[in-house]
């Protein structure tokens, strides 16, 4: 299940939007929402009551002598409290004192002047005056409290639909967790069955050969590549399958180089291995996974012993470079032809150049690519034919802080 | 040195090796018998349980992809029946793994397919080792390398007669690994042993004192003959290897 799929599209926040870094947890509170269908916008309201007073006002007059005072006083009442239901407080305060001024002018004699003559005139306009403004007060706090009770409804709303997507987005981010697992698990027991047989055929092959059998050593070194090949189909699937956790910590690039010598060291024959760090500094490091750059730097320098003649330095350095750590091996081999550089990284594909007895399936420059940006990194190569290879393993510079504090012991 | 043990003396008087698959079981068995005098087989984790209880194996071969236990789990379960060194065998060529074995009790691993000649220099070494260790028996206080002369007793240390100053905390990580010397400790397994608090970041503080050791102890800090890091898992010391011993 993805988490577009969420029930969220009954919200106006969050549809379509699964990403959490982009939805805020509550949607901002929008003017429309906060106003209820039955209520007018500022200006309407204004325009809608001050047409209904006036027309009131008119028709009232008309039948001014039909009618009894307190009935235009109930007439501008109703005004006053439609105006409080539907519009601002303050178009409500309006209508009040509209109203007790057009009862005091209209509808107290002497008609036509706002000179209150009796006491009990007097009484009747405070009192409309008090009634209206209680009145158009309550149905405000009234209106408010609604307000205020639709919002929280809304905003319970949204976090129950953001519960729901985190809830889900969690389990889908378990799923891929546990989906990977499996993976791992299944090519970690494929990885088992294929490699137990490879053993004993290769325990089995140096005992003839130890015999003295002349099949020994042929059984046992076919063996050897097929467990190679198997083993970087395997690396291949798992990587294919996301199943290779990379574990990125700030590590001293001279430990990487170190261990990668330790690789490769027996299987240099006559090449000459050149191993520095530059820059003189043996805290240089770089967010890297270590036990992955070395399987990559193995990788490179074998390929490189592979790749150029006998006798040849190889180089395998680390240099600082701005914002990034740069591992590099480099080799006096043919190089690699420009339209071959992007190619040799593909699986499958060895350069056209290369001899086709060198055996393996192509997959170790994929592999070493992949295993490269699984650490955030990138593998590239620089070469002219003739001029030798040189590949450059790049990532993120780290610090290794030497905060150890400690003051040699005196001797 | 009393490094100079010959292949011969070094047989266990009895290897358990824990194998379900009966092929690569019958062709190891004669190899093992050059390492042990005794060779006790078992196809699960349970029959190993039950070899244990009836006989004293000196060191045990585990293999991962057993029937009924799977893992590190299996290695556990090994570990609490028996002091003996494990040497596992695994499928699985990673870091985590392996940092999942030796703090789960295994002493070493092998990945598969591995040579005979590898593994059987494996368990020699697992057994030398353990009989190196009990109490009585000598304790790792002095390393020569060249030049270099390491008294991890007085904790000092010194290149051509010039003295190399050490911390406190240099000189507890030397005699950890010391005390196990070809023995890959994991980084928490160090962490755990020389700081005696329960925060900060083991890996990182270890990179930095290691660098700073590498750089002290070792005659080309970029290429450590002493100072052993197994990429993802941990570090170890070497003791320098005299001509023939190899």
């Amino acid at each position: 299940m993805t988490s577009d799929a969420t029930p969220t599209s009954s919200s106006r926040a969050a549809p379509g939007d699964a990403s959490p870094a982009a939805s805020p947890l509550i949607a901002p509170r929008d003017a429309s929402l906060a106003r209820p269908p039955w209520q007018f916008p500022p200006v309407a309201g204004w325009v809608f009551w001050g047409a209904t007073f006036a027309l009131g006002w008119v028709l009232l007059i008309a039948v001014r002598d039909q009618i009894e005072q307190v009935h235009a006083v109930l007439g501008f009442l109703l005004v006053v409290l439609g105006a409080a239901a539907t519009g601002t407080r303050r178009l409500a305060f309006a209508a009040a004192v509209a109203g007790a001024l057009a009862i005091n002018y209209s509808f107290e004699e002497p008609y036509g002047t706002l000179f209150v003559h009796k006491v009990l005139d007097a009484l009747i306009i405070v009192g409309f005056l008090a009634v209206a403004l209680l009145a158009s007060q309550l149905v405000s706090a009234a209106r408010r409290r609604a307000e205020e009770a639709r919002q929280r409804a809304r905003e319970v709303e949204l976090l129950a639909a953001e519960r729901i997507r985190l809830i889900e987005e969690v389990e889908h981010a378990r799923a891929l967790q546990e989906a990977a697992r499996a993976k791992d698990a299944l090519l970690a027991s494929v990885s088992h069955d294929l490699r137990t047989p490879l053993t004993t055929i290769i325990t089995l092959a140096e005992q003839g050969r130890m015999r003295g059998e002349a099949s020994g050593q042929g059984i046992e070194r076919e063996a050897r590549r097929l467990s190679h090949l198997v083993e970087n189909v395997l690396e291949f699937s798992r990587i294919a399958a996301g199943a290779w956790p990379a574990r990125l910590e700030a590590t001293a690039a001279e430990e990487v180089l170190g261990s990668v010598e330790r690789d490769v060291r027996h299987r240099l024959a006559n090449h000459v291995l050149v191993v520095r760090v530059n820059g003189d500094d043996p805290l240089l490091s770089g967010w890297l996974d270590e036990a992955l750059a070395v399987r990559v730097l193995s990788n490179l320098v074998e390929n490189a012993i592979k790749y150029s003649p006998e006798g040849s330095t190889i180089r395998l350095e680390a240099a600082p470079e701005g914002e990034e750590l740069v591992f590099s091996v480099s080799d006096e081999g043919p190089g690699i032809a420009k339209e071959d550089q992007q190619r040799v990284f593909e699986p499958f594909v060895r350069a056209q150049s290369v001899a086709p007895d060198v055996g393996g399936v192509g997959l170790g420059l994929a592999i070493a690519r992949a295993l490269a940006e699984l650490q955030q990194g990138t593998l590239t190569v620089e070469s002219r034919p003739g001029a030798g290879t040189r590949m450059l393993l790049r990532v993120r510079r780290a610090v290794l802080d030497d905060a150890t504090g400690e003051h040699p012991l005196a001797s | 040195m009393p490094m100079t043990l010959s292949p011969s003396a070094l047989k266990a008087s009895a290897l358990l090796i824990v194998e379900d698959d009966r092929a690569l079981l019958d062709a190891l068995r004669p190899a093992l018998g050059d390492v042990a005098d005794l060779v006790l087989a078992a196809g699960s984790v349970h029959e190993a349980v039950a070899a244990l209880a009836a006989h004293e194996a000196e060191v045990v071969i585990l293999d991962l992809g057993l029937p009924d236990i799977a893992g590190a789990d299996a290695c556990r379960e090994v570990r609490a029946r028996t002091a003996a060194p494990i040497l596992v065998l695994t499928a699985r060529d990673s870091g985590e793994e392996k940092v999942r074995l030796l703090d789960a009790g295994a002493d070493d691993y092998v990945t598969k397919p591995f040579a005979t000649d590898e593994l059987l220099a494996r368990v020699r070494a697992l057994v030398r080792r353990s009989r190196g260790t009990p109490a009585g028996a000598r304790v790792l206080s002095t390393i020569t390398d060249g030049d270099l002369v390491l008294d991890l007793e007085e904790g000092t240390a010194e290149r051509a007669g010039q003295p190399i100053k050490l911390t406190r905390i240099e000189l507890a990580i030397l005699r950890t690994l010391a005390s196990q010397p070809g023995r890959t400790f994991t980084h928490r397994q160090i962490f755990d042993a020389v700081w005696a608090r329960p925060y900060g970041n083991p890996s990182q503080y270890l990179r930095v004192y290691m660098t700073h050791l590498r750089q002290k102890l070792e005659q080309v800090p970029a290429t450590p003959r002493l100072l052993i890091t197994d990429p993802g898992v941990g570090y170890r010391l070497e003791l320098p290897v005299r001509r023939g011993d190899e």
